[in-house]
């Protein structure tokens, strides 16, 4: 591509969402969660040229969200009361490993100039493996001993978007709060792990939340945005980054695996 | 539906082939006077006709229902040889009176056993096909013919006229062949000029008992009830199936290679035919003991495992194996470069302490074995799992009635709860 192509299409992408957020620093009226609300039709065919003007496009309805969610997670299971070690930085080290998870959200309420919430529900997964120790040493076999975890979470979702759709600011911060359960399993060679007859395996509860702010992509190209939400229904999509936490242990039970973690997360996300 | 198994290739129509007798002999015979007594039979056409259902059978003539990968099912494997398995035929002829023989002969697939010289070769010239008949078939049609694979792929040409008998031992079946055979049903006459062809019907076979190339930087690491061993890929050679591996302690004194107990000594593998790196097992047979050149452990794994007599760098394990090795892993992946070696002497699970030697085989499509690599010892040791140190540590964790399924379950209960939710909302909203 060359330099002058490239030249254009930032003009013909950029121009039009400077020209448009400065008419909403005028005072104008905000945009519909990135699409151009109809009756902005009027005033920017007033005043800007018409290759310039915002594309026409009321979009589809929105009652879903998803999220493609990346984060580094270890678990906690060393800080469970009772334990004479850490059992888990001994056999796994330190260093956290990326959970990869996604998320489903129902935008079950909709607040006019404020944001939307309701149910969300969250699915992750990973997985640590190392060279297991030979009992009584320090020397490593080349057998590897594993410990896998999925959290679920059910949460409450709220996402403020009153920014981006009165404001015109390209920020939707929001917050969860719910429950999780942690699926956890230890395992070797031979599949789970079983000590003394009690199977390497189980499920931790407890209280999720999170807290972040997600950037609306919309604006970088809307037309290409107008055009997904008229194909595939994608009303808006971001890149987010938000602290998390799951606090799986039972709330704080001795007797159970404390598989949770405080950590942050970056990905996509996508409202249709 | 008609299995792969019975399914030859036929090179001759499948109505089998009609000559006429040769009429210029009879018209001869009539103008030399010969008699009347000779014309009606040698007026007559002879045919031999094959069935298209040719089986497998075993070395007792039984249908063999095992089942085999669909790439060996139209080859003659090592194994197949191995097992003395034979091939049956359902032969028909007409015109097939007293005045002719129907024999059997095979050869490789560019000679024409039809031709005389290549059976009966005179001056000097080299016999190319060989008799897998005793004798000339009966005169019953249609008859059951069983052949031994061992037969025709016997490339023995020393009997002469007579049978080839190679099914006496599994000699033939440590040779290295690739290449394909033909079978061919002659009717010859018996008096006059008994090497013109009256009628003969022609089957073509796949013969593979070459396996694949060696292993090599074959390596093992101790795991709790097993030996981690790895290995070079191997990427010549037959196209693969998998890596065998094969076990053997200091006890072991039997060879790899040598068929169990010496009892069938024709199982040992022909260094000249398979590859030039396998080695005779006639000549470890000398190692045995305290040889020079039996592998020591001292050289694996800081002398643990004590001579090793049975696992013989290059030889090609057959079946059965002798005592004292067994097949202790395998891995069915042409790409694999790593197994766990779990199973015992006693066929059990390997045991923590045990000192074992393993080596390494790569089994081809055919699943023709290949000469073992060099052999390592290992002695599997107790490792630490994390939840072995977690309980350790006083963790109480753990239970079989949350298994995965509940995890799951609650996750997967709640999403579709929550999705049938929604989209029954949404599709209300839509009616609005």
């Amino acid at each position: 591509m060359s330099r002058s192509t490239l030249s254009a299409l930032l003009a013909a992408t950029l121009v039009p969402a400077l020209l448009t957020y400065s008419s909403l620093a005028a005072g104008q009226s905000a945009p519909a969660s990135g699409k151009v609300a109809e009756g902005a039709r009027t005033d920017a065919a007033n005043e800007m040229p018409l290759a310039l003007a915002p594309y026409k496009y009321a979009g589809s309805p929105q009652n879903f969200a998803f999220e493609l969610r990346f984060s580094p997670y270890r678990p906690a299971v060393d800080s469970a009361p009772g334990l004479t070690g850490a059992p888990f930085s001994r056999t796994f080290g330190d260093n956290s490993r990326l959970m990869v998870s996604a998320e489903f959200d129902w935008q079950a309420l909709r607040i006019r100039h404020f944001g939307s919430l309701g149910p969300g529900l969250t699915a992750g997964y990973t997985s640590f493996a190392r060279p297991a120790y030979f009992t009584g040493s320090t020397t490593t076999s080349a057998q590897k001993t594993n410990f896998e975890v999925a959290p679920f979470l059910l949460q409450a979702v709220l996402r403020v978007d009153v920014l981006a759709t009165d404001l015109g600011i390209p920020i939707v911060p929001y917050a969860k709060a719910g429950i999780g359960a942690g699926y956890w399993r230890a395992y070797g060679a031979d599949g789970t792990t079983t000590v003394n007859n009690k199977s390497g395996k189980g499920v931790s509860f407890g209280p999720s939340y999170a807290v972040g702010g997600a950037l609306l992509l919309d604006f970088l190209d809307r037309t290409t945005a107008a055009s997904a939400d008229e194909a595939s229904g994608i009303n808006n999509t971001y890149i987010f980054g938000e602290f998390w936490g799951a606090e799986l242990s039972n709330f704080g039970s001795t007797k159970a695996m404390h598989v949770g973690d405080r950590t942050f997360a970056l990905g996509l996300a996508f409202e249709f | 539906m008609s299995s792969p198994l019975r399914s030859w290739r036929r090179t001759a129509p499948p109505t089998g082939v009609r000559v006429p007798s040769r009429l210029p002999v009879a018209f001869a015979a009539g103008a030399l006077g010969a008699g009347l007594f000779f014309v009606p039979a040698l007026a007559a056409a002879q045919t031999v006709t094959v069935g298209s259902s040719v089986i497998r059978v075993t070395s007792e003539n039984k249908e063999d229902t095992s089942t085999r990968p669909s790439s060996t099912a139209q080859t003659i494997t090592r194994a197949d040889c191995e097992a003395d398995q034979g091939f049956q035929f359902q032969v028909s002829t007409t015109g097939y009176t007293s005045s002719y023989t129907l024999e059997a002969w095979a050869g490789r697939s560019s000679v024409d056993c039809k031709l005389s010289g290549n059976r009966t070769p005179t001056n000097g010239a080299v016999q190319k096909c060989w008799k897998i008949y005793d004798g000339s078939l009966p005169r019953t049609t249609p008859q059951t013919v069983n052949l031994r694979v061992r037969d025709i792929m016997a490339n023995d040409v020393s009997a002469g006229q007579n049978y080839v008998n190679a099914a006496k031992n599994s000699t033939v079946c440590g040779t290295g062949i690739d290449d394909t055979f033909k079978v061919s049903f002659l009717i010859l006459p018996v008096t006059s000029n008994p090497d013109s062809v009256a009628a003969d019907e022609t089957f073509t076979k796949r013969v593979d008992t070459l396996g694949p190339d060696k292993v090599s930087n074959v390596a093992a690491s101790a795991g709790e009830g097993r030996l981690l061993v790895t290995w070079g890929a191997v990427t010549s050679g037959s196209e693969l199936y998998g890596y065998n591996l094969y076990c053997a302690d200091a006890n072991s004194t039997i060879p790899i290679g040598t068929a169990d107990g010496g009892t069938d000594d024709a199982a040992v593998s022909d260094a000249s035919v398979q590859d030039a790196s396998v080695q005779d097992a006639s000549v470890q047979d000398a190692s045995v003991g305290a040889d020079a050149s039996v592998q020591d452990a001292s050289t694996n794994d800081a002398g643990t495992c004590g001579p090793n007599v049975a696992l013989v760098e290059g030889a090609v394990p057959a079946s059965p194996l002798p005592d004292g090795v067994w097949l202790c892993g395998s891995v069915n992946s042409a790409t694999a470069t790593g197994a766990s070696a779990t199973i015992g002497r006693d066929k059990k699970a390997l045991k923590n302490g045990d000192k074992v030697w393993v080596a390494v085989a790569a089994v081809d499509q055919a699943l023709n074995i290949g000469p073992l690599s060099s052999a390592v010892c290992g002695t599997p040791q107790l490792v630490d799992d994390f939840y072995e140190v977690y309980v350790a540590d006083g963790g109480t964790a753990g239970c079989s009635m949350h298994g995965s399924a509940g995890g799951i379950g609650v996750g997967v209960g709640l999403g579709s709860g929550l999705a049938a939710l929604a989209l029954l909302r949404r599709r209300r909203g839509g009616r609005r």
